[in-house]
């Protein structure tokens, strides 16, 4: 037996730390997919009072927690320090302040403990959550909306990416909390129009915006344009729109254009499997119409529980063993990259 | 204050300070310095720092279970510059168990600035750190060392207004029961230099300006002080001396003051 085929033999034991936005995250995964730990510290009372994350209050949450976070991690896993194969972490996007506290705290438990390095593309993470409890076939194509992201990704093989739409303006969750903001409802808004949505018996009508026939790209600018026009009518004609109408026409209109989007990309690239992933795939309303509409198509979709939807650590290093399988690691020099490719994070 | 008599006086001491555009890292054994490194590039701190540990231990032909302590400078200064020193000084210490000693960056920068062999001689000496903080402001405290005094912090670290700052230190000179013998200006002093030539003209010790970066070896110097009290800090909840709110926390509270007091029951202002 070489070393090679030992390495293989032997349980490999990832640490990852996810800081790129508003939650103090560290999990430890075997082999990609068995959940050991995942530790999720959230900010979001912290920033609650200022109705949306703020960076700087960000950064310093991150580093109170850090170290604490971990340590849970690994008592959660009966793991030691020494028992772990490599150290993974959130590489970008996100915000920098955020992502360089999680980049230069596994950089020194990297060197402390000296094991390797791997840098993870947050959205991966987001798409690889799926990994962590389902059995993924290739290719398949994912569809990633959060409050940063809205894309179409096609992956043809493990671990290579190729984004065939995105968002041209705001991605979906910026427009859920800037409608929730004209809805005066509290922040985090998404859940709000989401249950609202589902509570309405009637919609107030809002236009789709569908882009040219072949494309596979989203806008949701105009969309909020259109509800805050709406309102604004509404209130010159001394009448109030039922915030539950509302909310129901303008997700209406976004899962509309996110379903038909996906199934039309999944069905044209011949996936064998559609994957819903990033902070909105909690979003009752979408997971609804997307199980309903790939029943019809016969396309099976998998959309990960609720708690590995929004960011969390255990994605990451599911992510990252796809780097560690193919043997590629990150120096200590990396940088965190607030704006990153997900194209180029792909496996050689 | 610190008794030398009862120092620990040896054990390899890892020091490192970002809190500035320069990073500077050192290792020392007790009191010894064995190597230093420093250069200026303040972006590059989350990129350069981590190697850059590697690369000094190497060096020395040390790896990280050969230390016994991590010491850093824990600001004031630049947020995202200490935040990355204390996040890797802390989860280093955590992480191989070792204990940590947090010092002031600007002590750190003062230290510099006492003249060693004066010292000796028995002169008393203040040392005036400075780190442009914006406009006109610095981040800025007053230490001294001479006489019966081998260490001490006479004004502790703050973000200040310059010019009203200068004034402070003359005055606090002219009444002071030990006085000065010197007042060095030390640190980022080329834009301040109009503001310390007012503390000249308003007393009438000898006042030296030196423009010089954090080294680490201060830092390990200092912490060793502290080390030999039997010293250690919290490892989990160390953070760095930021010396103020974040902007938005400071203007809700300010917020919330103008609602009317008390209105804000419930939320911790601390
Ligand atoms: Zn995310």
């Amino acid at each position: 037996m070489n070393d090679n085929e030992r390495l293989r033999q032997s349980p490999c034991f990832i640490l990852a730390v996810e800081t790129s936005c508003d939650e103090t995250s560290v999990a430890i995964v075997e082999n990609g997919t068995r959940i050991r730990a995942n530790i999720v510290s959230s900010q979001m009372e912290t920033h609650r009072r200022y109705g949306g994350v703020v960076p700087e209050i960000a950064s310093r949450k991150h580093v109170e927690n850090i170290t604490w976070i971990m340590e849970e991690a690994l008592n959660k896993a009966e793991l030691k320090l020494g028992d772990l194969s490599a150290i993974a972490v959130t590489q970008g996007p996100g915000l920098v302040g955020s992502l360089l506290v999680g980049m230069v705290a596994a950089k020194a438990l990297a060197c402390a403990a000296g094991l390797p390095f791997i840098g993870v593309h947050h959205i991966a993470g987001h798409i690889y959550a799926n990994q962590l409890v389902h059995k993924l076939e290739y290719p398949l194509m994912a569809l990633v909306v959060s409050g940063g992201h809205t894309e179409l990704v096609y992956v043809e093989r493990a671990g290579v990416f190729r984004i065939v739409g995105q968002t041209r303006d705001d991605a979906a969750g910026e427009a859920y909390d800037k409608v929730a903001r004209a809805l005066n409802l509290p922040y985090p808004g998404g859940p709000h129009i989401d249950r609202l949505a589902h509570e309405a018996e009637a919609a107030v009508d809002m236009p789709r915006a569908w882009l040219e026939p072949d494309s596979y790209d989203f806008s949701f600018s105009g969309l909020k344009s259109a509800v805050l026009a709406a309102l604004n009518q509404a209130k010159m004609r001394g009448e109030t729109l039922e915030p539950a109408h509302v909310a129901r026409g303008f997700q209406e209109s976004v899962i509309d254009v996110l379903t038909e989007k996906s199934l039309r990309a999944a069905r044209e690239y011949g996936a064998k499997q559609l994957l819903l992933a990033g902070g909105v795939a909690a979003n009752r309303g979408l997971r609804e119409r997307l199980a309903s509409r790939c029943a019809e198509e016969r396309i099976p979709l998998l959309v990960p529980p609720l708690d590995l939807c929004t960011d969390n650590a255990a994605m990451i290093a599911a992510a990252a063993y796809l780097k560690w399988n193919s043997g590629e690691f990150s120096g200590l020099d990396m940088k965190a990259e607030p704006l990153m490719s997900l194209e180029a994070w792909s496996v050689k | 204050m610190t008794d030398y008599r009862n120092r620990q006086t040896s054990g390899k001491l890892l020091a490192f300070d970002t809190s500035t555009a320069a990073m500077t890292i050192a290792v020392m054994d007790g009191d010894t310095l064995l190597g230093e490194t420093h250069s200026r590039a303040e972006r590059n701190h989350s990129i350069r720092l981590v190697p850059s540990i590697e690369q000094l231990l190497r060096f020395l032909n040390m790896t990280a279970a050969d230390l016994d302590g991590i010491a850093v400078g824990r600001g004031p200064g630049s947020y995202t510059g200490v935040r990355i020193g204390v996040t890797v000084a802390k989860t280093f210490a955590w992480a191989r168990g070792l204990p940590l000693i947090g010092v002031s960056s600007l002590a750190a920068l003062a230290f510099g600035g006492i003249d060693q062999g004066r010292r000796k001689a028995g002169a008393v000496q203040w040392a005036v750190p400075l780190m442009d903080a914006r406009r006109g402001q610095v981040y800025t405290g007053i230490y001294g060392a001479g006489g019966p005094i081998t260490w001490d912090c006479i004004m502790e670290d703050g973000i200040r207004l310059m010019s009203r700052f200068a004034v402070q230190v003359a005055e606090r000179a002219e009444s002071a029961q030990l006085k000065p013998d010197v007042i060095t200006f030390i640190g980022e002093v080329e834009p301040f230099r109009e503001a310390i030539c007012r503390v000249s003209d308003r007393w009438r010790g000898e006042v030296a300006a030196v423009d010089a970066d954090i080294r680490a070896c201060n830092v390990g110097r200092l912490a060793w002080l502290r080390w030999a009290e039997g010293e250690r800090e919290a490892v989990h909840d160390f953070v760095p001396n930021y010396t103020q709110l974040a902007e938005a926390e400071a203007k809700w509270l300010a917020r919330q003051k103008e609602k009317g007091e008390g209105a804000d029951g419930g939320i911790c202002t601390v």
